[in-house]
């Protein structure tokens, strides 16, 4: 594996923990409405959960990737907004919690799979 | 069995793009070029059109010729790439550019989002923000998934911005149903080519409209990808110990088999990821809208009869999660339906008298908009019956995208479905249609023999010319088809501003009345009460005479005095009116000549009036 490819690598992990990362600040700092922060809170929504495990569960082919991602992605949160909604504690804050540590649970898994890949390069 | 397709040795890609990598880099600069060029014409042919000066067949009497130079120029350049060993992201970069010129054209063309179902849609998402799911209001709620999700991150997004959002959401759903698409037609072939071109055409084809900001459009969305998910990862592999499904033994007496497709078996821990998500997101289905879930089960169903996916475990686990959701989650709903749901159970001659016949009428300009979108669909399916013929002989029988293609249809004898369900089953068909459609204007290409050869080759021109005329003349189509009631499904942000006058005025104890359905309203204050003027069953018998200020009051004093109000506010807004005149909801001129009377009935009181919009006061008990 040469340095660039295991550079590409890391791009999508850091993409998305960027993302996890942009959507804390714009909230944590109330950026006032724009087309930037809906972009930004659609996109780590509807996709980064989903792509982060659809990448940490090793899924080559792009558009599957995306198909799962989109689909993981979109089919939790629907899923978690009702279950908090019909138990009486729908919070916007507790489903980006719930959604940011399943983004970075898959990010965590996708560097440890890396990594041990790398390692076992190495021993090669 | 499968034997007639032998998988192809090397990608039509691969081989190219290793003869000629120079080449293929300037097709690359000569393809972004060409998307560029006909982006930016786009853009400046539709920042001149005024949607005032729309007419009834919508944008099509208001775009102007450079408007059909730009897609003529991305058509062109499309079917040049397609046919060469491009590179997937250029192909991809097309269709973005085709789904952002043909379905985001009322986005950027108007200032505020398009038809009432949106407004109300995004009032429910408001209503939701700060109540709880129970008790239901209306059937919303009974399936309120979607609505429940835009709750939850609307505060994040920022207040309001479920507006912003609805607007562009057409381009939003359109590039996210790519991947599935692209998922789904790989599994039915090899051929790169016939991959894109369907994908093309879907986006061509999908002028029902069902793409605005709605649990209908998520739900479509998660419907592909639950198909795409079964039949890539769990897909039947020929086992040559275990007998050929009946299917099978079916279509090889007509020497037929389905092709094979060269995708690589998924790893157990990639089988468990697609599984998950295609549950996770058929359970989103079932929660989050009434015909999806049932539009799945069948789909699901037929692809477990016909042996086509091995997890024969979804088609049982989407049955119990529908039925459970009816029966413990949509109860309410069902019990003040269920008779109503019944009465239409196997009546095929009204379901498709109110789904087609009922819906050519009105003014010249709708007529020729229904026929337009009859026409087009008509054609879709004689181009897909062709390319299934076509394919069945070349020896390729694509029986999942068959039954995927018919299957909506079995809903049809069960549902109306508000006079819509052929309109939804024609879009749940139509994936599976553009792959059949696009079979019939490619070549077969399973075989070598079809890739290779210079008379083929040389003739492979010609039939480029066609698929870019065919394709240009689908886009017209689909701007007629999409857009022809634009005049009455367009806002001005004049509108938007008397329906916010009007809850300024108004209170929960009273009663908002429009005239006809085309209003951006109950986007604030979803629990409030609404009427319709049109829908109430004593407007026919209202235009038989020209209406005068006494039986206007009459007329609308009764419907505030049905809820117990005895105020009223009555809004009047220019898409009214065209919706009135478009669909020939009353006689030439009556409903200009009601306003009238409003304005000279004592009982009336004009509060608000910004040109495009009037607010009267109605005194009940005047």
């Amino acid at each position: 594996m040469t340095d660039l490819t295991r550079a590409r690598r890391y791009l999508w992990p850091a993409a998305l923990a960027g993302s996890t990362a942009a959507v804390l600040v714009v909230v944590a700092l109330d950026v006032p409405t724009s087309t930037f922060r809906s972009a930004l809170v659609l996109w780590f929504f509807a996709v980064c959960p989903g792509m982060a495990w659809a990448r940490a569960m090793g899924v080559r082919d792009a558009a599957m990737r995306w198909t799962i991602a989109i689909g993981g992605s979109l089919g939790v949160e629907i899923l978690l907004s009702l279950a908090f909604g019909y138990a009486g504690v729908r919070s916007p804050t507790l489903l980006f919690a719930v959604v940011a540590c399943a983004t970075i649970g898959g990010i965590c898994l996708e560097l440890v799979t890396a990594l041990e890949d790398r390692s076992a390069d190495v021993q090669r | 069995m499968n034997t007639a397709a032998p998988p192809l040795p090397r990608s039509h890609a691969a081989r190219a793009v290793g003869e000629q990598p120079d080449r293929s880099r300037w097709w690359t600069v000569a393809a972004v070029a060409s998307i560029a060029a006909s982006g930016c014409v786009w853009w400046i042919s539709i920042r001149s059109v005024d949607p005032a000066a729309m007419g009834d067949t919508g944008f099509l009497g208001v775009l102007p010729v450079t408007f059909y130079a730009a897609v003529a120029v991305l058509t062109a350049s499309f079917c040049i790439h397609v046919r060469r060993p491009s590179h997937a992201a250029v192909l991809f970069l097309h269709l973005v550019m085709l789904i952002i010129a043909l379905h985001g054209l009322a986005s950027v063309i108007e200032p505020v989002p398009r038809l009432s179902a949106t407004w109300r849609h995004v009032g429910i998402v408001h209503y939701l923000e700060g109540h709880a799911l129970s008790p239901p209001l209306d059937a919303y709620f009974s399936w309120p998934g979607f609505f429940s999700l835009f709750a939850s991150i609307e505060p994040i997004m920022g207040r309001s911005a479920t507006v912003e959002l609805a607007r562009w959401f057409p381009i939003v759903i359109d590039v996210a149903y790519l991947a599935p698409l692209l998922t789904i037609f790989s599994t039915f072939t090899n051929d790169r080519r016939l991959v894109w071109l369907a994908s093309w055409l879907f986006v061509l084809g999908n002028w029902v409209g069902q793409d605005y900001f709605s649990p209908q459009a998520i739900s479509l969305l998660l419907y592909l990808i639950v198909i795409a998910v079964l039949l890539r990862s769990f897909r039947r592999v020929h086992n040559p110990t275990t007998p050929d499904p009946w299917i099978d033994r079916l279509t090889s007496a007509i020497h037929a088999d389905e092709p094979i497709v060269t995708l690589p078996r998924d790893p157990v821990r990639i089988r468990i990821v697609s599984i998950t998500a295609a549950f996770v997101a058929s359970a989103a289905i079932v929660a989050s809208h009434q015909l999806t879930p049932f539009m799945l089960l069948v789909g699901v169903g037929l692809l477990v009869v016909a042996q086509r996916i091995t997890v024969r475990a979804m088609a049982i686990l989407v049955a119990v999660m529908c039925a459970g959701w009816l029966l413990f989650m949509a109860l309410p709903y069902l019990r003040g339906h269920l008779a109503a749901l019944l009465t239409n159970v196997g009546d095929l001659g009204r379901n498709v008298d109110t789904g087609l016949v009922q819906r050519v009428g009105g003014s010249v300009g709708h007529v020729f908009v229904a026929e337009v979108r009859i026409a087009v669909t008509a054609s879709f399916w004689l181009l897909a019956l062709v390319g299934m013929v076509k394919r069945t002989i070349r020896g390729s029988a694509d029986i999942a995208c068959w039954l995927l293609g018919i299957a909506p249809f079995a809903m049809i004898p069960l549902q109306p479905y508000g006079g819509e369900i052929l309109l939804r089953a024609a879009l749940f068909s139509l994936p599976f249609v553009s792959f059949l459609a696009a079979g019939c204007l490619l070549p077969v290409a399973e075989t070598p023999r079809i890739r290779t050869g210079g008379v083929r080759t040389a003739l492979a021109w010609p039939r480029q010319i066609l698929v870019a005329i065919v394709c240009f003349l689908l886009a017209i189509g689909l701007v007629i088809g999409k857009y022809g009631n634009e005049v009455s499904e367009r806002f001005d942000r004049a509108e938007v501003d008397a329906v916010s006058a009007m809850y300024h005025l108004g209170g929960p104890n009273e009663v908002l009345i429009s005239l006809t359905p085309s209003v951006p309203w109950k986007f604030e204050h979803y629990d409030w009460t609404y009427e319709t003027m049109t829908e109430d069953s004593t407007f026919g018998a209202m235009t038989t005479s020209q209406p005068s200020p006494a039986s206007a009051a009459r007329f609308l004093t009764s419907i505030v005095q049905q809820h117990g109000a005895t105020v009223g506010w009555v809004v009047v807004t220019r898409g009214e009116m065209e919706y009135a005149r478009l669909l020939g909801l009353a006689p030439a001129g009556w409903m200009e000549a009601l306003v009238d009377a409003f304005d000279r009935a004592p009982a009336f009181e004009r509060i608000y009036d910004n040109g495009e919009a009037s607010i009267y006061r109605i005194e009940a008990a005047a």
